[in-house]
């Protein structure tokens, strides 16, 4: 692709950029602190814990839509991480890891949830308190979102609300950088077909 | 559905997409100058992709929770799986015991057959117009070349049921007889008509011939009783009492050399 101006003088802070967040402090720390808890220092995990909370909280609420599910997602996508973490081999970063078993897990709920939904006797249904719907900036992208599978729910929020690289969302998703390039296209797709129904009605 | 982005093409969707990533505002004046007509979706497109990532859930927890490990329960399948396996089975079994009953399979391969004809034939194949014309003339009919008819069962494995009789190796020994019943038992044995002309001398001969074809007889006596065997084309060989001027002794160079015909007297 040509159209972008690439200029050599300004890809380097770029890279740069990218060079210092691979050598990060943060990167090091999630590995010691790893290494902590496998030496029998719970407060390491607690710490991990707190780091990443918010970023799987983003990840389970983007996919499944609903605060309080993602709220207990978030405990059981930590509860996998702590049974898990002797099996974490560091080829790679442990946020990606960590990334892997969230997107996971809230697909899993999110198909739990959506069968639970289905199979729900119209009665029964008619009785529930109506769950609030989240707050959300945009109710149309909120609405086309909803439409959306889970599947390509996670590679929007892993791509435009937690801005991962194709390469690390390739890593999340466990395949390689061009099926997740693709998958990320006809996901993307589909948004902006549901978007644009959701703008006629 | 009717969308602006289903009728632009792939690559100009992509890259609108690539733009709303990364795109500068002098990609986007470049795209517009050379794509007009689809800026307009390059417009709807950013305002989408700047509504999307907008909406990024704010973090309304101010406070970390404290952690709890929960009771992780595996995702319970649903009841129709292992009935889909089970029928996904069953249809793959189905398909492939299809396939095998009812595929036309390949033919067994048949032994090849050489329907050659060898090269002796060339020479005296009938129904030869050129040969008719010159027997008009009265020029004497081409001979066979002396290529060497090989016998049966010794040609590799040709057929050589597919020869025609007079060119079909053969024996023909006769004792004291004369020549006109000679030629007669020759195109006997190749199995085609023959007519003698008259004046030919009609002498007693002996003859003993192992592995020569019918024609090559014919062309052999003639040489030593003064006669021409020619072909009519119709299956009938006349004997003129004359010699062919052209043939040349050459000719008689045959590998299984008949044995010369002893006149008798």
């Amino acid at each position: 692709m040509t159209l972008p101006e690439t200029n050599t003088s300004e890809n380097v802070p770029v890279v740069s950029a990218a060079l210092d967040r691979t050598k990060s402090p943060s990167f090091d720390e999630d590995v010691l602190l790893v290494d902590r808890f496998l030496a029998g220092d719970q407060g390491a995990f607690e710490q991990l814990y707190a780091r990443y909370h918010d970023k799987v909280f983003a990840i389970a609420r983007g996919v499944l839509l609903d605060q309080e599910e993602a709220a207990d997602a978030v405990q059981e996508i930590f509860t996998l991480v702590l049974r898990n973490l002797v099996r974490f081999d560091k080829r790679s970063r442990f946020s990606t890891w960590l990334f892997r078993v969230a997107v996971n897990r809230s697909i899993q709920q999110a198909r739990r949830a959506r069968f639970k939904y289905k199979h729900v006797e119209l009665t029964e249904a008619n009785d529930r308190v109506q769950p609030e719907e989240p707050e959300y900036a945009d109710p149309k992208v909120h609405t086309a979102m909803q439409k959306l599978s889970p599947n390509d729910r996670a590679l929007l929020v892993l791509f435009y609300w937690d801005e991962l690289s194709l390469n690390e969302i390739a890593e999340s998703l466990a395949c390689n950088v061009n099926a997740a390039k693709t998958r990320l296209y006809r996901a993307r797709e589909r948004f902006r077909l549901f978007y644009d129904e959701v703008e006629d009605e | 559905m009717n969308r602006p982005s289903s009728r632009i093409p792939k690559e100009i969707d992509e890259l609108i997409w690539k733009l709303t990533e990364d795109g500068t505002p002098a990609a986007f004046d470049q795209f517009r100058a050379r794509y007009p007509e689809h800026a307009k979706t390059l417009a709807s497109r950013l305002q989408m992709v700047d509504r999307l990532k907008g909406s990024r859930p704010a973090a309304e927890i101010t406070q970390v929770p404290k952690f709890r490990p929960a009771a992780v329960q595996d995702v319970p399948r649903p009841f129709w799986s292992p009935l889909a396996v089970g029928m996904v089975s069953v249809a793959v079994v189905a398909l492939i015991a299809t396939v095998f009953i009812y595929l036309p399979r390949p033919p067994a391969p048949k032994p090849i057959i050489n329907r050659e004809t060898p090269s002796v034939a060339q020479g005296f194949v009938p129904n030869v117009g050129e040969n008719t014309k010159k027997s008009e003339n009265v020029q004497p009919a081409p001979v066979p070349e002396a290529t060497p008819v090989t016998p049966s069962g010794q040609d590799g494995g040709r057929r050589t049921d597919e020869i025609p009789a007079y060119l079909t190796p053969q024996t023909l020994a006769i004792r004291n007889a004369k020549l006109s019943l000679v030629v007669q038992a020759v195109a006997q044995q190749g199995k085609f008509a023959i007519n003698i002309g008259p004046g030919l001398a009609d002498p007693v001969i002996s003859v003993d011939y192992r592995g020569v074809n019918s024609i090559e007889i014919l062309q052999d006596l003639g040489r030593q009783y003064a006669f021409t065997p020619f072909d009519q084309g119709d299956g009938t060989v006349i004997i003129v009492p004359a010699r062919d001027p052209n043939a040349s002794p050459s000719d008689k160079s045959v590998d299984s050399t008949p044995s010369a015909p002893t006149p008798q007297g």
